[in-house]
């Protein structure tokens, strides 16, 4: 990603979690179809977000992007919202390596809802 | 306040004022958003052009080059604000007007021939002094014919269907007013070779089929904006020699129109069959009299805009007592304004009105509305820690249906809870309403934990899940509940979103009482195959399973669905259209998070909630999150909130828009018993 994301938060466990380090984040929309991305751990989800969206061909503002049932502010990043890849923080690049989806962490989507009636199907 | 009216000012005087366009174009939001104090509509099309010189944005009167005698008799025709004093300006000229004198006493007697021909002379008299023909329109405001045995003309009810139409643009969009005139232009769309697509029909030499003033292109351009729900068609019955107000779409014409506003449209779909029906009169028996018909239309169109029936027993009652005078009267004022104020209908005149139905909320729904537009034009949204509403989501509280956002919303600001420990904790959203903070025990989840639960239900489904899949997604479901502090939560809500996208509900969960409960606004049939277990059978296998996953959260302190738990229908009001159900359910979280209970005994009257207060509640509980969203921005310690810095400047944006609604609507302040 570029270099305009520099302005994540500081890390207190630098030697751990490096903004400059990369996580692996997988997108579950709600049929269950994955999409895993690969990003900094700068980098805001707002960009994500819109890589998602036009990859699956969905206008952004109709789809909503949950963190552990906490829908994801446009400013947050993977280091603000403490996402880590499933393993223990020392062993990330380990882990990451060898298998990455099972472990990626993952950020649900959900599609708007909408209602008002109870309409009998036919 | 007196500094909130400063504030605003301030504000007022930054804002870039437009010339208001004389026509109807789909911006006319934009006429209306500098005007919102005073005036409540949209400025007039065209064709009725004001008298003022030098007020017109297109060409101005010019008074020196028209023949005819000069002086003082000209400056002294800036029409007045009161259409009576009018009538004594023309009595000041004229000896033959003496007789205007007292005019509804006087005329009472007179056969109606005697009015013309004191029209016809007034006329006269003005050409003589050489105006033209537009500025005799605007003096045309010849109100004192109008009387008991006065029976509306064809150019008067067009007229008022005018005022309407521009009034029902702001107020209520969903409404579309059509005045006699349209039959005839109708026609004319019956013979043009007419395709139904959303393009603006064209005649054959390429320019559009309707002149800019017609009736139908008005029409066309309101229906662009908005999906019509009711057209209120005014038409003169020849054959009864009475003016009837048609709100249904069952007539020809009706439905050749309806195809042409929205191609394709399911509502548009008129039967056939249905065409050779004669109407079917509803009698509102409130006219007296032999000729006052077309008023009485008038105004029940009127009051249909702003949101009162005429079906409804108080509404006629409320006519009836004010009697064809007082709406005569009411619709002189009306038409004055209409036709001499250049920025369109005055808000006060329609107030004046409408008070005595009470139908202050309609002019403040209208106010929303122009308060969504600015939104939606600086692109600003309503902030609540994650949840934020959109102008598109906003104005789903004014009409439509709800979606996610907005019950999402209301979940977050209704689960906050003021930490006492903290002197400076802002004060709780039920405080707006004199309530007391909300129950410790009862959270309420948004409406995509349901989503979530749907998931794992599929996953656990041997044919469609692995049992990895399964284990994956209720260790994602479990973390949902890291910031619930599970030791002391007891009852938990569910909002429902079923069948997907298409009605909400609420499911209560009581881990103490052990009782399952569906709290479901849509009337619950007789039929017996649409049973408890039949309509639910999916919402509550995903109930029990969400019990499953809070106990798994609660680490066991909390003991799942059982065979002796209670499972049950709740008692809650119901809605009585296809548009409320998820404002039923933000009420229910409302009164169950509060309360534990639906309206209990020390309920205040504007929580009250039923088919026939949500209009109205709708627009309360938009109109209250707004300011307390604010205010909790605003009490919040600037380095809480993530892009604190730039955030902060939208929100002191936001407050003072939200100062302007509440200047805007005092009915706001006064509605909360317990607001500090």
């Amino acid at each position: 990603m570029s270099e305009e994301d520099q302005q994540g938060p500081p890390q207190e466990e630098v030697k751990t979690e490096d903004p400059q380090s990369t996580i692996n984040i997988k997108v579950v929309s709600s049929v269950g179809e994955e999409v895993f991305f690969k990003i900094k751990r700068s980098t805001k989800l707002s960009k994500l977000q819109g890589a998602y969206a036009s990859k699956v061909g969905k206008d952004v503002g109709s789809i909503r992007f949950l963190y552990d049932g906490e829908r994801i502010n446009d400013d947050d990043t993977p280091a603000s919202l403490d996402m880590e890849d499933n393993g223990t923080a020392g062993a990330i690049q380990f882990v990451a390596s060898l298998t990455p989806p099972t472990f990626a962490d993952t950020i649900d989507v959900m599609v708007e809802q909408v209602g008002g009636v109870w309409l009998r199907r036919p | 306040m007196k500094r909130l009216e400063d504030g605003w000012n301030g504000f007022e005087t930054d804002e870039e004022f437009e010339e208001s366009d004389t026509e109807m174009k789909p911006s006319l939001h934009k006429a209306d958003k500098s005007k919102a104090g005073s005036h409540v509509s949209a400025g007039r099309p065209p064709n009725a052009k004001p008298l003022h010189p030098g007020r017109s944005s297109t060409s101005p009167t010019k008074f020196s080059s028209k023949p005819g005698p000069k002086g003082k008799t000209k400056n002294s025709l800036l029409p007045p604000l009161d259409p009576i004093s009018k009538a004594q300006f023309l009595e000041m000229h004229s000896a033959s007007m003496a007789d205007l004198d007292e005019p509804s006493k006087s005329k009472k007697n007179q056969p109606p021939a005697m009015g013309k021909s004191i029209f016809q002379k007034k006329s006269a008299f003005l050409n003589e002094l050489g105006f033209t023909a537009e500025e005799l329109d605007v003096l045309d405001i010849e109100f004192n014919r109008w009387d008991r045995d006065y029976l509306l003309r064809h150019d008067e009810a067009d007229e008022m269907a005018e005022v309407l139409e521009a009034l029902s643009l702001t107020i209520n969009p969903a409404v579309l007013v059509l005045g006699p005139r349209f039959l005839v232009e109708a026609k004319l769309l019956e013979s043009i070779d007419w395709l139904p697509t959303d393009e603006e029909p064209i005649d054959h030499s390429g320019s559009p089929a309707f002149s800019e003033e017609s009736v139908l292109k008005r029409a066309w351009l309101h229906s662009q904006q908005t999906t019509l729900k009711e057209m209120l068609v005014f038409q003169y019955d020849h054959s009864r020699a009475h003016w009837v107000l048609f709100p249904q779409r069952n007539i020809r014409n009706i439905a050749l129109l309806g195809r042409f506003f929205k191609p394709g449209r399911p509502a548009a779909q008129v039967k056939m069959a249905d065409l050779d029906v004669r109407y079917r009169v509803y009698n509102a028996n409130v006219q007296e009299d032999g000729s006052s018909c077309g008023f009485w239309m008038a105004t029940t169109a009127l009051l249909m805009i702003c949101g009162a029936s005429i079906k409804h027993k108080d509404t006629r009652r409320m006519l009836q007592s004010l009697g064809i005078d007082y709406l005569q009267q009411h619709w002189r004022f009306l038409l004055t304004s209409w036709r001499i104020e250049e920025e369109g209908l005055g808000a006060e005149v329609v107030n004046n009105f409408l008070h005595y139905w009470n139908l202050d909320f309609a002019q403040r729904s209208g106010c929303l509305r122009i308060m969504f537009d600015e939104w939606e034009e600086e692109n600003l949204s309503l902030v609540f820690r994650n949840e934020s509403l959109g102008p598109v989501d906003l104005r789903r509280f004014i009409e439509g249906w709800a979606n996610d956002e907005a019950i999402n919303m209301l979940v977050a600001v209704l689960n906050y809870f003021p930490e006492m420990a903290v002197s400076q904790t802002p004060l709780h959203f039920g405080s707006l309403f004199g309530l007391p903070a909300r129950q410790p025990s009862c959270v309420s989840l948004t409406t995509f934990f349901y989503s979530k639960l749907k998931e794992l239900l599929a996953a656990e489904n041997p044919a469609l899940g692995s049992s990895q899949q399964t284990q994956q997604t209720e260790a994602e479901l479990l973390r949902w509940f890291k910031k619930h502090d599970l030791s002391v939560l007891r009852k938990f809500l569910i909002p429902v979103n079923e069948p997907r996208n298409v009605h909400w509900f609420l499911i209560e969960v009581d881990f103490e009482l052990k009782t399952l409960s569906v709290y479901d606004s849509w009337p619950s049939s007789n039929n017996r195959s649409s049973t408890l277990e039949e309509k639910y059978q999916v919402p509550m296998a995903i109930a029990v399973l969400a019990s499953r996953v809070i106990s798994k959260a609660s680490e066991g302190k909390l003991l799942p669905v059982s065979p002796e738990w209670n499972v049950s229908r709740a008692l809650c009001p119901s809605q009585n259209n296809d548009q409320d159900c998820g404002f039923f359910t933000i009420m229910t979280i409302l009164h169950l998070i509060h309360w534990g209970r639906l309206h209990p005994a020390n309920c205040p009257p504007n929580l009250m909630f039923s088919a026939a207060t949500m209009p109205k509640i709708r627009i309360t509980l938009v109109s209250k999150l707004i300011p307390w969203v604010e205010s909790w921005t605003d009490q919040l310690p600037l380095s809480q909130g993530s892009g604190s810095l730039c955030k902060g400047r939208v929100m002191k944006f936001m407050m003072l828009l939200a100062m302007k609604i509440l200047t805007l609507c005092p009915g706001i302040h006064d509605e909360s018993p317990g607001k500090c």
